[in-house]
């Protein structure tokens, strides 16, 4: 496979943009049209649903219920940022587990939460609550997950689905202690809670998602709780890959690909503990739960600060078989949030430096933080546009770098509305 | 040791709670004083699965599991600790802020600082700001640590050092912030005294602000 798409990558791949009509009063328009107006650089995409509802000034009650105003804010803010696909979402780690009645934290400034005081899996016997809801659209906040991707859809196209990965949903029912104690010391409970969200409960919910949306071809599933290191190499071995191909083989029965995103993603915290022995086995661990694609995930961890030639040195056993790897690179949030923007770029121009002439590189802002400074956001995007110009400049260092000047968010939403703004 | 400390010690670096609870009944009933089951088999216990996790030979399930083995331990000899066994370092208040539920990080930095020698008293998950000013005013902990995972909640952080600033407590107590999104940088915006960037730091951290408040 030499044309292997990072999982992001992928996702939208089947994005088949609208007629590129600007509705001035609907920002999946602005979005779509400013996506046909740019060609040939490399993709940049984010996960930012916090920092678009406090860009957008919608109150959480409002912004993680209502499908119309997060698929509208959600849009407006990807058009504001030229991202290339539009990073709509809501909490997508919670949604089975509160259908299934998981308790919730709702909070009027942050996203609703799994209460995990009193996991919905509390006793063994507890097992029994994993099941499907008869109408998985009616139960918890099913239908405001689907709405907002139906929404989006309209007129962006796309066949994506999603959904909370089972390690992670397992989390989620469970709680983390919990299921690690499980994992230790009563493995046969363990296999079967994993064995009923992955033969039940998401086949199941992505099933009903899949016919609710009119089809779709990737399913990708947000699997955080499975990164590095709350999961060595060795328990992603055990405890994630089989249960990911199983419900793999479930799920290709309806007619689409399901795959987990982000397991052992490498996310150690303190740089003086940063081994590349582990790296590596957390990269062949991924490309394990990829069912052999060769796909990594390099989306939350400190790759600011942490050396690259290891990646590069891991993914030249690919190279060597003309094999070029699905790259997702991912700039850290703290490095967002903080700064300075110049930093963010010598970030982005490292990555396309280091892995997008040999690999399939996909660049990621990994969920932006709610208070990041927009200026931070535009220099990493003008960078990926600058240095990541198709074909590459031989030389990363001739490209003369300007850093953006651009609106507010506000004024940008008032210049495309015609002065009439948006009302959340 | 003896071979039942060396037990509770094991019990505690595997993580075995059912063991560790076990064997410190075991110890006490020898008739080893509480205070040298405390620090020969459970604090060296915990300390050790500390080291190993920063030698990357333990990982966050290890530690997890570790920490709860140590709660479980303390909780059987904590109560026959009497004054005569010495002072505390100092004493921690520790929660997450409104909103949060996520206290992964919270379980092993109590279990770190009470290792440590620090009195804990956990205000648990989702805390509102108020609870925080009242609990700092009534048990005038020498350290009130704030713990967040969203970058929503964690802005939060920012208003409970206003409310204690604003209700004359600011002085009385130092702040230390901690959890994923957290760094120096936002803990120095939001007038805070110190960051955790883990429980092994925090404990560190904790230590030079008691020191600072000796001083």
């Amino acid at each position: 496979m030499d044309e292997s798409k990072s999982i992001l990558g992928a996702f939208f791949a089947s994005t088949a943009v609208g007629s590129g009509q600007i509705d001035p009063l609907d920002p999946r328009t602005w979005w779509v049209a400013y996506r046909q107006s740019q060609k040939g650089t490399m993709d940049i995409q984010a996960q930012m649903h916090d920092h678009t509802m406090r860009l957008a000034g919608v109150p959480a009650r409002k912004f993680y219920y209502d499908p119309r105003v997060n698929a509208l804010a959600g849009a407006a803010a990807s058009a504001y940022y030229h991202f290339d696909a539009p990073s709509i979402a809501g909490d997508v780690y919670n949604y089975e587990a509160e259908a299934m009645g998981a308790r919730m934290i709702y909070s009027s400034t942050a996203m609703p939460t799994i209460d995990f005081r009193e996991p919905l899996i509390g006793k063994p016997t507890d097992l029994q609550k994993l099941v499907a809801p008869a109408d998985w659209f009616s139960a918890g906040r099913v239908r405001f997950a689907w709405e907002t991707s139906r929404l989006t859809r309209e007129v962006t196209g796309g066949k994506g689905l999603s959904f909370c990965a089972p390690f992670s949903l397992a989390v989620g029912v469970r709680s983390y202690p919990l299921l690690i104690r499980d994992m230790k010391r009563n493995p046969t409970f363990a296999h079967e809670l994993f064995s009923r969200l992955v033969d039940d409960v998401l086949p199941s919910y992505l099933k009903a998602q899949c016919d609710y949306l009119g089809g779709g071809d990737l399913a990708v599933g947000a699997d955080a709780w499975a990164a590095y290191p709350n999961l060595s190499p060795e328990l992603v071995e055990e405890w994630v890959v089989p249960y990911a191909g199983r419900l793999l083989q479930n799920c290709m029965k309806y007619g689409f690909v399901a795959l987990p995103a982000a397991s052992a993603d490498y996310c150690e915290e303190d740089l003086k503990k940063f081994d590349k022995h582990i790296l590596w086995k957390t990269f062949d661990a991924e490309v394990k739960v990829m069912m052999g694609q060769p796909a990594i995930f390099m989306a939350m961890g400190r790759w600011h600060e942490y050396p690259l030639e290891p990646v590069v040195e891991w993914l030249d056993q690919w190279k060597a078989k003309g094999v070029r790897v699905a790259v997702t690179a991912g700039v850290n949030a703290r490095l967002l949030r903080d700064g300075p923007p110049e930093k963010i770029v010598d970030n982005i121009k490292r990555f396309i430096q280091a892995f997008a002439y040999d690999h399939n590189l996909t660049l990621f802002l990994a969920n932006i933080p709610a208070d990041a400074p927009s200026d931070n956001i535009h220099a990493a995007v003008a960078a990926s546009h600058y240095y990541g110009q198709l074909p590459l400049a031989k030389n990363l260092d001739d490209i003369h770098f300007e850093m953006p000047k651009r609106e507010t968010f506000q004024e940008y939403v008032a210049k495309m509305s015609n002065g009439q703004g948006l009302q959340f | 040791m003896s071979k039942t400390l060396e037990e509770l010690k094991l019990a505690i670096v595997e993580g075995d709670d059912e063991a560790a609870p076990e064997k410190a009944q075991e110890a006490l009933a020898e008739g080893l004083a509480p205070i040298a089951v405390m620090e020969q088999a459970v604090v060296a216990g915990i300390e050790e699965a500390g080291r190993l996790w920063s030698e990357n030979r333990y990982f966050l399930p290890d530690v997890i599991l570790s920490a709860g083995a140590f709660k479980a331990a303390a909780a059987v000899i904590q109560p026959k600790l009497t004054a005569t066994n010495g002072p505390v370092k100092g004493r921690v208040l520790l929660g997450v802020v409104q909103g949060d539920m996520h206290d992964l990080g919270k379980t092993i930095v109590i279990a770190m600082l009470a290792g440590g020698g620090f009195e804990v008293i956990d205000l648990g998950v989702d805390v509102p700001i108020q609870t925080f000013v009242d609990k700092v005013r009534e048990l005038k902990p020498d350290i009130v640590g704030l713990g967040a995972y969203m970058t929503t909640t964690m802005l939060l952080m920012k208003d409970v050092v206003a409310s204690l600033k604003a209700q004359g407590l600011r002085d009385q107590v130092k702040v230390f912030v901690g959890g994923v999104p957290t760094t120096q940088q936002f803990a120095d915006e939001i007038g805070a005294d110190a960051w955790g960037k883990d429980a092994l730091d925090t404990v560190a951290k904790a230590r030079q602000l008691v020191a600072m408040e000796v001083r």
